[in-house]
């Protein structure tokens, strides 16, 4: 009876012990690279769309873009496909397509070798728009974020001598494509502001010889006076409902936040020290985001529609200011003591850090995804406009423009 | 209005000088409308017979000698002439007295003539006053009436005047409000460039600011910089260390390695030659049985033979002894008893080669038996030798296996293959954005030489897009590195991607 008691002991000892042996081997992986999803876009047939595209997701820097040359086969839309040398290839997924009046494309995933998705876009007289609409959708698969390459741009332009300038306020694509003059003049124009439907822009001109806040419809080029009190009126922004304007007015001396209905009646202070306050942005239909020296040096504030002192919000740098908001990231120029940079700063964290590498950034602009930035700087001995991804990684000058130009204004989604 | 004006001394001016402009507008324009107006004493009236009073005194008078300029002679030549004038003068004065009273005279007596003259003049003029009088009564009213219309016309001129000078102070009052608005924008301009100008000095205080903050920070920078070189060379160091540390490690499980090969082999030449000798018997065995069955087959052909011929055998005792039987049953009276007995030692025979022919017959069937117990006692001999042998080659496997390398070996190589593996897949893993609480876990295992024998994604909870990645990192990790114990090889790994 004692022999079967210690031979099952045994049994079940080594049993153990090869279970033991046999344990499965688990690896934790807390971290990745951001160097960037590799994508292989094949030259469309029938078009040339695919350069559009590729520029569009190139400004993103969230993706790194693999030469087709290295697919080792031939690629079009509906054809086979060998998994193997895409693999090789390093990319990780594969776009083809076909132009014939339509956009048609698919994303292939070259790691498990299927089709991922697939898409048409209708015709289009504008075609770069239809490239820009594919980028989008592409954007979208594979980030999970919504594609900001089918927006606009607005900004001012300023060209003949010194005393003589003529100001153009323009609206282009957002990689510069295809600009429109909606607005002309020989006095200053500034701080064009989107409003939120994208059908119209408030903006500052000095065409009266003062300040005065007009907002122009763009279908109908009809503008109004929005705003045209004592002193200076200056730097407008449309809250996201679209009801309101924050703006900074100086009638009772020195520049103050104040809030407006979008029809001009309701004028209301909402700051109320004796500093600086200027440059409202939006965080949300209640909180404002300004620019005010009340610490001696412009840094930026929060404060909401219902007034009330303003809690300081940058301590970075001695000087922070022109803020523009995307859900918790915010742009701002930051003096880094030899030259203005753009930061972008995470509101709940405060992290930030500096994405681009001019010597004098101003007037920065978020896309309406938040993943990229538009901003005015130099090059050339004349002011250009660059965009630069949120992750820092890629910069790229605008480079249709011939005149100086600046205060560039990214329009929210238009559909 | 004024507190703004004396404020700045340019409008100051300027409104003076309009104001002046003003008065002087006013008073020429006073002037203008009184000069041109002659007065009423001025108005010419025609009087008959009477020659005017400035007729008479406004006859020129010959200068009774010439009138030298002294300024062109020298004082010596002008005492001279002045001497000599002086005597000529008083000549002159005694001729001129001379002539004077003879003048008087004849004055006196024209004199006389021109009274007499002038009373009857006198006369005729009073008469012809009174003539006139009436006529003059009349020419007093056409004046009357001309006056009258000239204070009219004045009265108008003066309205006018008054109209001009309203719209000439309207004019100066819109005047004056260009020159305040003129002013208020010059002050206004004059507030921006006071402004700008604070802004260039707070941007002259930034900059200075900047620059100190820029030696600062460049102090800072070089700090850095300093610190960071000290860090760098820490981490130099430190990878020197980790470097020889690890090449020691290297170096040490290569040896270990070697050793462990040379091990292998050894039992895996072991295990061949346990291997080729158990094929060995197993031939001999399977010869030694054909050997046994061709011998066993022999023994039964030479039974049946055997088995054959005593039958015939017995066929032909039978006939033998039937036939002797019937020979003697001819002689059996005479041999019966001989017969009997030779029955008795036949049968006694015959009992004999039966019991022979049984003995033999069962010696030969215990003789297969025996040989084909042994056959199979052998048989089974080799098999559960064979067996013993498979069992004990799997015995030995599984005691490599399990006890080959140490357990902790083997676990100190499942560590370190393990972080080779985290190590090549988080390197090839670009991790989307905001991938803050996703989790996902695979199960892997990799075949020799390190590539993917199965891939399964067992749980996601991310976006697609984090689900794809992970499939597409560890594609791209292929080949994976490979393991220190092979015994790793095609185990099942869990991967577990929680950024």
């Amino acid at each position: 009876m004692k022999h079967p008691l210690i031979v099952l002991l045994l049994f079940v000892s080594g049993l153990m012990v090869s279970m033991t042996s046999r344990a499965e081997l688990v690896i934790r992986i807390t971290d990745g690279t951001n160097d960037g999803i590799p994508v292989m876009i094949v030259p469309f047939q029938g078009g040339d769309l695919a350069g559009v595209i590729e520029a569009d997701l190139q400004r993103t820097g969230l993706f790194t873009l693999i030469d087709p040359a290295k697919a080792g086969q031939a690629l079009g839309l509906g054809q086979p496909f060998q998994t193997e040398p895409l693999r090789a290839s390093g990319a990780e997924y594969v776009i083809v397509g076909k132009q014939a009046g339509s956009l048609e494309f698919e994303i292939l995933n070259a790691a498990t070798g299927q089709r991922a998705a697939g898409y048409r876009i209708a015709q289009s007289s504008n075609t770069r728009r239809m490239g820009h609409k594919a980028a989008d959708l592409i954007f979208e698969r594979l980030t999970g974020k919504r594609g900001a390459f089918d927006t606009q741009v607005a900004y001012v332009s300023a060209s003949g001598p010194p005393k003589a300038q003529t100001y153009q306020l323009i609206v282009a694509d957002a990689d510069g494509f295809n600009p429109r003059t909606i607005l002309r003049s020989n006095k200053p124009v500034m701080s064009p502001s989107w409003a939120p439907d994208g059908s119209r822009l408030a903006y500052v001109s000095y065409e009266s010889d003062r300040s005065v806040i007009y907002v122009q419809d763009l279908v109908s080029g009809a503008k109004r006076v929005l705003a045209d009190h004592p002193g200076m009126n200056a730097a407008p922004a449309w809250s996201p409902d679209g009801r309101f304007l924050a703006m900074s007015l100086s009638q009772e001396g020195n520049p103050d936040i104040y809030l407006m209905d979008a029809n001009g009646g309701g004028l209301r202070q909402i700051t109320t020290t004796k500093a600086i306050d200027t440059e409202p942005a939006w965080a949300n239909n209640n909180t404002i985001i300004y620019t005010s020296d009340e610490s001696g040096r412009p840094q930026l504030y929060r404060t909401t529609v219902a007034g009330g002192e303003g809690s300081r919000l940058t301590f970075t740098g001695e000087y922070n200011a022109a803020p523009s908001i995307v859900g918790n990231t915010i742009a701002m120029v930051r003096d880094i003591g030899s030259a203005n940079r753009i930061a972008l700063m995470n509101a709940a964290s405060k992290d930030s850090r500096l994405v681009s590498e001019g010597s004098y950034d101003e007037s920065p602009a978020l896309a309406p995804n938040g993943e990229m930035v538009i901003y005015a700087t130099e090059a050339g001995g004349r002011g250009v406009l660059a965009v630069a991804s949120a992750n820092g990684k890629a910069r790229q000058v605008l480079a249709t423009q011939v005149d100086d130009v600046r205060d560039p204004a990214w329009s929210p989604y238009l559909d | 209005m004024f507190k703004e004006l004396l404020k700045n001394p340019v409008a100051l001016f300027w409104a003076i000088i309009i104001h002046l402009l003003v008065l002087i507008l006013l008073i020429v324009g006073f002037q203008l409308n009184k000069t041109p107006q002659p007065p009423e004493e001025s108005v010419a009236v025609a009087v008959n017979g009477l020659k005017p009073l400035a007729e008479q005194t406004s006859e020129p008078i010959e200068a009774p000698y010439p009138i030298d300029d002294p300024t062109s002679k020298t004082k010596a030549q002008a005492e001279a002439q002045a001497k000599a004038e002086q005597e000529a003068e008083r000549q002159r004065l005694a001729e001129a007295k001379k002539r004077q009273q003879a003048e008087q005279a004849a004055l006196e007596a024209e004199r006389k003539q021109e009274a007499a003259e002038r009373k009857r003049q006198a006369e005729q003029e009073r008469q012809q006053a009174l003539a006139d009088a009436s006529k003059a009564k009349a020419e007093a009213a056409k004046a009357e009436a001309e006056r009258q219309q000239a204070l009219q016309a004045e009265r108008e001129r003066k309205e006018a005047a008054e109209q001009a000078l309203e719209e000439a102070q309207r004019k100066a009052d819109a005047a004056e409000q260009a020159l305040a608005e003129k002013q208020r924008q010059q002050a206004l301009a004059e507030e921006q460039e006071r402004q700008a100008a604070a802004e260039r000095e707070l941007e002259r205080e930034r900059r200075k600011a900047e620059a100190v903050e820029k030696q600062l920070a460049e102090e800072r920078q070089a700090r850095l910089q300093a610190e960071q070189a000290w860090e760098e060379k820490q981490k130099q160091l430190q990878a020197e260390r980790d470097a020889e540390q690890q090449a020691l490690i290297r170096r040490v499980e290569a040896e270990a390695r070697q050793q462990r090969e040379a091990e292998e082999k050894q039992q895996a030449a072991e295990i061949e030659r346990k291997i080729k000798e158990a094929e060995e018997k197993r031939l001999a065995d399977e010869k030694r049985q054909a050997e046994e069955k061709a011998l066993a087959e022999k023994r039964a052909a030479y039974q049946e033979k055997w088995k054959a011929e005593q039958e015939k055998l017995k066929q032909e005792a039978e006939a033998k002894a039937k036939s002797e039987a019937d020979k003697q049953r001819a002689e059996e009276a005479a041999k019966r008893k001989a017969e009997e007995e030779r029955k008795l030692a036949e049968a006694k025979t015959r009992e004999d080669q039966e019991r022979r022919l049984r003995e033999t017959s069962e010696r030969a069937r215990e003789q297969r038996a025996r040989d084909q117990a042994e056959a199979e006692a052998k048989t089974k001999v080799a098999e559960e030798r064979a067996k013993q042998e498979a069992e004990k080659a799997r015995q030995e496997a599984i005691a490599k296996q399990n006890s080959g390398p140490s357990p902790q070996a083997m676990e100190n190589a499942a560590l370190a293959w393990g972080a080779q593996i985290k190590r090549r897949v988080s390197s090839r893993w670009n991790q989307p954005t905001d991938t803050f609480g996703m989790r996902a876990t695979v199960s892997l295992s990799i075949k020799p030489p390190g590539h993917i024998r199965d891939l399964r994604v067992t749980d996601c909870n991310g976006s697609p897009q984090f689900c794809e990645s992970l499939t597409a990192a560890l594609y791209k990790s292929e080949p994976f590195p490979e393991p220190d114990l092979p015994e790793l090889y095609n185990q099942n790994l869990r991967l577990i991607f929680e950024p």
